[in-house]
């Protein structure tokens, strides 16, 4: 019944195409979903294309089917299938996000959402966040591709815990940036927003309190003069880049030296496939900071953006930049990497 | 009244001599301690006698005098200074301000300034030292505060498994502070000595020379391993295989991630890679510096109601006792067999 499926398919770094692939089997636990849009994440999935993700762990290997952001049409329901994260029972027609797909028969799935029919099951999709998510009325299926990544930085800015009145930098105006300094400013912070490209912080105008054009790497300046030398009390690194980590020790303000001050947060959002290298150790230990990491989002996420987005608490639009056919991606990887200064991201329309 | 004092002085790297320098002048806020037993401390204070401290933003240079860990009795109050007598059995620590010398921290000298000048952290006073305890005994006090800052930090729960990795006076603190609050304790080292004074702390230890100490771990945690690290040997190399010795966790609700606490000095760059190791983790790392402003007083606490014990430390063959006017002899001792050697008290 669910055979085969148009993909994407990376077979070597820098070489993709579009062709029919074998799905993984459809059995009574099952849910498969038609997709309608998905998008191209200009960070991890652009390092499938590029050749720069790393071993993985020894699960990534090529040809690949990449991407995790489509959303669609559910098509079946096997009698077994699970619920979603927050406990709906899906049935045909409703409109889900779809997102990964981590097994084919014949591909390597990294982690396999660029394709025209997703098979969601046990094998496919173990953890409960892996689930799809209903979409809200009101919530076009362009907005909710979106969802993915603010859940991403949700899970983020719940771990790093901000409290109103505080100061946040988010380095990196890509879409976990965009999505992370939208929440930040939900929970009470003065945002400031960080980004290389004149491009991107520009944009970012409407959302943040404060722009700072510049590299991360360099903006204690800027930051000192925006917050009368005191800097912040939490930064959010969504660039991606290395480089950038191995400064923000100078971002965070002085703390945690009185019982009731833990001191700054920094929290890593981004995926660095570069070495994260801590030097000099006094001037990080000096301010007494912790540091968090987050993989991915957790149950319930999804349905969380998808509501704030319904809500209009959370501008999706914001998030991308293009429109294009499925067809079209091939072509469309190159373009997003030599253009990434001013560019966030490709949508990708399945019919 | 007191204008110059004895003092060791680190005149460049390697070079350490005992001799007479000026200190900082007195005011009617100074208490004037005159030391009794100090301690070489192996991490921070070593680093600053070889050379490898790095530039402390600027704040590091030579000659200077170094330590942090000093005990010794009040000889002088001043008139505006409350609740000391002469006489007073206190912490000194350190002694941030000399006017010939850099003070990293200071603490090394015969009669020690505490002042708003030479003491100006929430954290620098002066502690009374309880009658039940010996001079010896609360000069260990101090770098078991620092363990404390970074335990009440992260605050582990009963019940939970803790790794703590360096078997020196701030991991052994880690130890017993973590057994205290009723947390499963793993200590693990590289030497075989350390690992024997650390096994009368820990639950268990683990060697890690061993083929596989991350798979020892596994086993002893039926699968899980450890919730927390505290990270106390100083080496950077250490830092870097820290994930594997962390649980997996932060998928869902229910499954806190692991967190490694960072809680030595490191001379190198700590290297974090490859990152879809660490951050599949979803982990929380936290650094420290210092002691909290009630640090001192309340590991003086717990050694006088005999909860934590220095006593086990201080009887070791690696904590040897020797006169400070050896100071140039205990610190080529420690260097050359660093492992060996937990501890040098100085008899003042």
């Amino acid at each position: 019944m669910f055979e085969k499926a148009k993909a994407v398919v990376i077979d070597r770094p820098f070489h993709a195409s579009v062709r029919e692939v074998r799905l993984p089997e459809v059995d009574d636990s099952s849910i498969v979903i038609r997709s309608v849009y998905g998008a191209i994440t200009t960070g991890t999935e652009l390092k499938t294309w590029n050749g720069r993700t790393g071993k993985l762990g020894g699960k990534l290997w090529y040809p690949l089917i990449p991407g995790y952001e489509q959303v669609g049409v559910v098509e079946y329901v096997g009698p077994k299938a699970k619920t979603t994260a927050t406990g709906e029972t899906l049935k045909v027609g409703d409109r889900v996000t779809a997102n990964e797909c981590r097994v084919y028969p014949d591909y390597c799935a990294a982690w396999g959402g660029q394709v025209g029919m997703t098979v969601k099951n046990e094998l496919t999709s173990p953890g409960v966040f892996d689930m799809p998510a209903k979409i809200p009325e009101g919530v076009s299926f362009q907005e909710a591709v979106l969802a993915y990544l603010g859940a991403v930085a949700k899970k983020g800015i719940d771990k790093v815990g901000i409290r109103a009145g505080e100061t946040v930098v988010v380095v990196g105006m890509g879409a976990v940036g965009l999505s992370a300094l939208q929440l930040a400013k939900l929970a009470g912070a003065t945002t400031i927003a960080v980004d290389i490209s004149p491009w991107r912080v520009e944009r970012v105008k409407k959302i943040a309190d404060h722009i700072v054009a510049c590299d991360g790497a360099k903006a204690y300046k800027p930051i000192a003069e925006l917050t009368n030398g005191r800097m912040a009390d939490v930064v959010i690194e969504a660039s991606g880049d290395s480089a950038v980590v191995n400064s923000l020790c100078a971002l965070i303000r002085e703390g945690g030296w009185t019982r009731d001050d833990d001191g700054g947060r920094i929290h890593l959002q981004g995926d660095y496939p570069d070495p994260i290298s801590i030097t000099q150790y006094s001037q990080w230990f000096n301010r007494n900071l912790r540091i968090s990491t987050s993989c991915a989002f957790k149950p319930g996420d999804k349905e969380y953006m998808l509501n704030l987005i319904r809500e209009k608490k959370f501008d999706a639009r914001i998030l991308w930049d293009k429109e294009i056919s499925v067809d079209n991606v091939p072509d469309e990887y190159p373009l997003l990497e030599a253009n990434h200064a001013e560019r966030i991201k490709t949508l990708i329309r399945w019919e | 009244m007191y204008e110059k004092s004895k003092a060791i002085v680190v005149e460049k790297p390697h070079q350490a001599v005992i001799k007479e320098i000026p200190i900082a002048p007195m005011d009617e806020e100074t208490l004037v301690v005159q030391t009794t037993y100090s301690a070489i401390s192996t991490g921070t204070e070593m680093k600053v006698w070889s050379g490898l401290s790095g530039s402390l933003g600027g704040e590091l240079w030579y000659p200077l005098v170094p330590g942090y860990e000093e005990v010794g009795k009040v000889v002088h109050v001043g008139k505006k200074v409350k609740g000391f007598k002469v006489g007073d059995r206190v912490m000194s620590n350190e002694c941030r301000f000399y006017p010939d010398h850099c003070a990293a921290w200071g603490g090394q000298c015969e009669i020690v300034i505490k002042n708003k000048k030479t003491s100006p952290s929430p954290f620098d006073g002066a502690v009374k030292i309880p009658d039940s305890l010996s001079d010896q005994e609360a000069v260990l006090a101090y770098l078991a505060a620092v363990a404390h800052k970074g335990f009440k930090r992260v605050s582990p729960r009963a019940g939970q498994t803790v790794l703590v990795i360096g078997m020196g006076m701030v991991g052994l603190s880690w130890i017993q502070l973590a057994r205290i609050a009723g947390c499963r304790v793993i200590g693990m080292d590289v030497n075989d000595q350390r690992l024997k004074l650390g096994a009368n702390f820990a639950d268990e230890v683990i060697d890690a020379r061993s083929d596989d100490p991350a798979e020892v771990l596994k086993d002893l945690t039926h699968g899980k391993k450890a919730d927390i690290i505290a990270e106390c040997t100083g080496d950077p190399g250490s830092v870097t295989h820290l994930y594997q010795y962390l649980k997996d966790g932060g998928w869902n609700f229910d499954d806190e991630p692991g967190h490694i606490h960072l809680q030595a000095d490191y001379p190198y760059p700590l290297i974090l890679t490859p990152y879809q190791n660490w951050f599949t983790k979803n982990l929380n790392m936290s650094f420290t510096c210092a002691i909290r402003p009630d640090g001192k007083a309340e590991m003086l606490k717990l050694i006088a109601e005999g909860k934590f014990d220095v006593k086990t430390i201080l009887a070791s063959d690696m904590t040897p006792e020797m006169s400070v006017n050896d100071a140039q002899q205990a610190y080529e001792m420690i260097e050359k067999s660093k492992k060996d050697i937990f501890k040098v008290i100085l008899k003042w």
